[in-house]
């Protein structure tokens, strides 16, 4: 079973009524998938339906061999704990909390082992290790975006999802964040879906997943 | 890390933005706390100090005031009876009556009063000597334990006392000299802020026949007061009130005493209950009731700690509604930060539980400033009602009460952050995030 995640026949209806249907689709453990598209053709909703933020309303979705359209909420958030890492476009934090306790939150919440040297490792990967003492507020905006990478990665999860990494990133940095982002998904085996309208990516990542206007 | 924590670091990182609330939920426990203690030990005191006695006689007026004067020593006699008129009731054969005690007032020393009595009095108190003597021959002094330790009083000390109820230098008696011979150990009630001596004591320091002089305004002994020759013109009688005895007592039928403590040989006879009203109409003594008269009291003081008391409420209501508005506003600031809770596994549950352990840590960290402030405040007061109320009061005791108390704010705590818990529970991530 190497398939991480599969998309068969999904689609999903807005409250509005309007109605998106997704192709089929397969991304293989340890692959990095790009799925890219116009505004407003459903890359976020995509990303949402992976990450089992929203549920299909028609067809399966397969995350690591579980249908997951088919779980409890309880058992989603569960499961999206153990398996899943997300990395959002705006990255928040909690507040009270500093660096390292940020990203240790994922562990805690991910009903995973406490490994506060993992949390470390990730943060010294990431070039970051200086600041896990440090509150999220005083941070950069480009350190934000490393501390949410350690954070999605702590739970060691078998999946991470990037929602428009670097749609706010000039062309060098564009390229840096894809090589943390790439090198720490390698780090831990793990399957890495970038979801963006950055076509700079385009050149970066061969496996890419067009979402098309119905 | 855990919820427990989290909600913790949540109220400590930003306390500006809930110190009202804590502040408000800090008042109204404060208050609640401190009508508690004062309460309690009002009721406490009071009980101590009514010793059981089921009727007051004394002279005609305010039957409070009778009470408050003899039993609790902190109102002006009503006047003086005769001995003579109240002979009747020492009588140890007497159907109704299963003992009487006299007293007589008239002097302080540095504001403790000085009580002419005899020695069943201390077992209305439960009092005993801690070391000394009992008081022998007049002028001999048993003080209080509150007495020894706050006038630094010794056994074989003399004093000077003082004419009526406030201390001050222009009326002492200065031709006799008090003498301390017994300390009594401390009881927790009014006893322990008293001096004790013989009726005779009180005859001889005033003039004959004004036992126990009570106000300036029949202060005429003045004129007569003339000290110089006041042992000698009393020789006479000092070896009449040589040992007093209540039987000694009796004998002077022309001197006077303040008042009679009395207990009832059944408190629900049918004398008994009639003997006050039968006193009131028939004789020119009054009788009154300490239980009865204390209740009138309480009530009356009661509907002023209850207005207090409304208030505290009203605060603690305001203040659970402020608790509840921050919460509410905190959490629609961390909406994202909740959502990010639920993206990294956290359910619906958790997310409750830590806006509900939030409210539950305002609430246990303003009853705990409450809390100390209460005990801190009752502290402060006691040392002025002490003077006003002869009470020792203290901040340095704990009730069961202050523990329901906790439970109460917890539940303040509780209710005030169910709204949002349940609305921040129930928010759709991908809303907030998309």
């Amino acid at each position: 079973m190497s398939e991480a995640i599969r998309f068969d026949k999904v689609s999903y209806r807005y409250k509005g009524g309007q109605q998106l249907s997704f192709p089929d689709l397969t991304i293989s453990k340890g692959e990095t998938c790009l799925v890219i598209g116009e505004s407003g053709v459903g890359k976020t909703t995509c990303l949402h339906l992976m990450a089992g933020l929203m549920k299909s309303d028609a067809g399966d979705v397969v995350i690591n061999g579980t249908r997951i359209n088919g779980l409890s909420q309880s058992a989603m958030d569960h499961f999206r704990g153990q398996n899943i890492g997300v990395i959002f476009q705006q990255n928040h934090f909690i507040s009270s909390l500093n660096v390292i306790d940020n990203v240790l939150m994922s562990q805690y919440l991910g009903g995973v082992k406490r490994d506060e040297a993992f949390g470390l490792e990730l943060l010294k990967r990431l070039g970051m290790s200086h600041k896990a003492t440090k509150k999220t507020n005083a941070l950069s905006q480009g350190e934000r975006q490393r501390v949410s990478i350690a954070r999605a990665l702590a739970a060691r999860p078998s999946i991470i999802l990037a929602d428009e990494p670097t749609s706010a990133l000039d062309d060098s940095n564009t390229t840096e964040v894809f090589r943390l982002l790439k090198d720490q998904a390698d780090f831990l085996g793990s399957s890495l879906v970038i979801v963006t309208h950055d076509t700079r990516l385009k050149d970066l990542i061969p496996h890419q997943i067009e979402l098309k206007k119905a | 890390m855990n919820l427990i924590k989290l909600a913790y670091k949540n109220i400590v990182d930003k306390p500006l933005n809930l110190l009202l609330s804590i502040i408000l939920f800090a008042l109204g426990v404060g208050l609640i706390n401190f009508l508690l203690l004062f309460n309690h030990q009002l009721k406490e005191k009071f009980e101590a100090n009514l010793a059981e006695i089921d009727l007051v006689l004394g002279a005609k007026g305010s039957p409070l005031q009778l009470i408050l004067c003899n039993m609790y020593h902190i109102d002006n006699p009503t006047g003086n009876i005769a001995i003579k008129d109240a002979k009747p009731f020492f009588n140890p054969k007497h159907p109704v009556i299963a003992s009487a005690v006299p007293l007589s007032l008239g002097d302080n020393y540095k504001s403790y009063r000085i009580v002419g009595t005899v020695p069943s009095f201390l077992d209305l108190y439960e009092a005993s000597l801690e070391e000394g003597k009992l008081w022998g021959p007049p002028m001999e002094v048993v003080i209080g334990k509150m007495v020894a330790e706050n006038t630094g009083l010794k056994i074989g000390d003399t004093f000077l006392s003082s004419h009526g109820f406030t201390d001050d230098e222009d009326l002492a008696h200065d031709h006799v000299k008090f003498k301390v011979v017994g300390i009594l150990k401390s009881t927790g009630s009014v006893i322990d802020q008293l001096i004790l001596t013989q009726t005779a004591t009180i005859w001889q320091v005033h003039d004959h026949g004004e036992a126990a002089p009570v106000e300036e305004t029949d202060s005429t002994e003045s004129s007569e007061e003339d000290h110089s020759d006041h042992d000698h013109a009393e020789g006479e009688h000092q070896h009449d009130h040589g040992n007093g005895s209540l039987e000694d007592l009796l004998t002077h039928e022309d001197e006077f005493i303040t008042s009679i403590l009395i207990k009832y040989r059944s408190k629900t006879s049918i004398q008994a209950l009639n003997m006050p009203r039968m006193i009131n109409e028939n004789t020119n003594l009054q009788a009154a009731s300490p239980a009865y008269e204390i209740n009138k009291l309480i009530d009356l003081v009661g509907v002023g700690t209850d207005g207090v008391k409304a208030i505290a409420y009203l605060i603690a209501f305001v203040s659970a509604l402020s608790i509840f508005i921050s919460l509410y506003r905190a959490m629609k600031e961390r909406k994202y930060e909740l959502a990010l809770m639920r993206v990294m596994g956290g359910s619906r549950t958790k997310i409750f539980v830590l806006i509900l352990l939030e409210g539950i840590f305002l609430a246990v960290i303003g009853w705990a400033i409450g809390n100390i402030l209460s005990h801190v405040g009752m502290e402060v007061m006691a040392k002025y009602m002490q003077a006003d109320f002869r009470y020792s009061f203290t901040g340095k005791i704990w009730l069961q009460d202050e523990l329901w108390l906790l439970a109460a704010s917890i539940l303040i705590g509780i209710i005030s952050a169910l709204i949002p818990a349940i609305s921040a529970a129930r928010k759709d991530v991908n809303e907030v995030l998309s």
